[in-house]
């Protein structure tokens, strides 16, 4: 019986609407959006030959998601380049024991390659031009 | 994330800024964020950090277990009273009595319905732990709500 009166109390705690969340909401969000991150501008070429940038954290976060799509996972990135441009790159990977590392890093290397000059675009000089250096720590589990 | 902080905290003013704090935190550590964990629950372990943070600012005493004291006093009757918002006034009041590691389980698992796994991920602790905890939780809410029944 007791049971059922904290199923109800939890039900009711969330289903019961946070007094005062509204006004909350819009505080935290203004707050947000006075709150800036460091980033860096790298240029990047549309397929027309117009001239963007985007920062460093979206080439960073969306070849995070790719190369975790093989099986290990990015620890660091360092851009390399002069000023705005990104020619190369050096990838700390974290993966388990007992892989091929030549051949995972190989994979690496390609899906780098294919994350960034989808993203950057044809830009001079091209990206890649300063190699991709990957280094590999293999794991055991616990 | 408001919720989990004000039933926390027993506060909704404290619970506001944890939770600015917390969105703030997380934003700025957004291009880190891994994805080993759902982003919620990342953001719910953001956010208990940053509950315990202004915790132990504003009471410079350390979280101790306690025993099943303090039971409601007798011939209370709940019955007269609005059911909904009394029951969770006293579940709010039978929380805040709760060492803060069952009352965190509690919530987690009951209110915000996450896995053990989940919650053992917010609260830094093994699944073992989150289900001892919350067995403890719940005998102390029972007790505690005992005039409900």
């Amino acid at each position: 019986m007791t049971e059922d009166l904290l199923s109800r109390a939890a039900h009711a705690a969330r289903t019961h609407p946070e007094p005062g969340w509204i006004d909350i909401s819009a505080t935290v969000k203004q707050r947000l959006r006075t709150v800036t991150r460091r980033s860096r501008p790298i240029r990047a070429a549309a397929d027309d030959g117009t001239t963007l940038f985007i920062t460093d954290q979206v080439l960073t976060g969306v070849l995070r998601v790719a190369v975790a799509g093989l099986q290990c996972e990015l620890e660091r990135v360092r851009l390399i380049g002069d000023d705005d441009t990104c020619t190369g790159a050096v990838l700390d990977v974290v993966t388990f024991y007992g892989q091929d590392l030549q051949a995972l890093a190989a994979q690496i290397r390609t899906t780098a390659y294919q994350t960034f000059t989808d993203l950057l675009g044809p830009t001079d000089p091209p990206f890649g031009a300063d190699g991709i250096d990957i280094t590999i720590t293999d794991l055991i589990p616990e | 994330m408001f919720r989990y902080a004000r039933r926390m905290l027993n506060g909704q003013g404290d619970a506001e800024e944890v939770v600015q704090d917390a969105f703030v935190a997380a934003w700025k550590s957004l291009p880190d964020f891994r994805g080993d964990a759902p982003l919620r629950t990342w953001l719910f372990t953001v956010t208990g950090r940053k509950a315990i943070d202004l915790f132990r600012k504003k009471r410079a005493v350390p979280v101790e277990e306690t025993t099943l004291t303090d039971l409601p006093a007798p011939g209370t009757d709940p019955a007269g009273q609005a059911v909904q918002s009394g029951l969770l006034d006293a579940l709010g009041a039978g929380l805040a009595e709760l060492p803060w590691l069952q009352r965190a389980v509690w919530l987690l698992r009951e209110v915000e319905q996450m896995s053990y796994a989940e919650i053992a991920v917010v609260l830094n602790t093994t699944p073992t732990v989150v289900r001892g905890q919350l067995a403890r939780a719940r005998t102390g809410l029972q007790h505690r709500l005992e005039s409900w029944r």
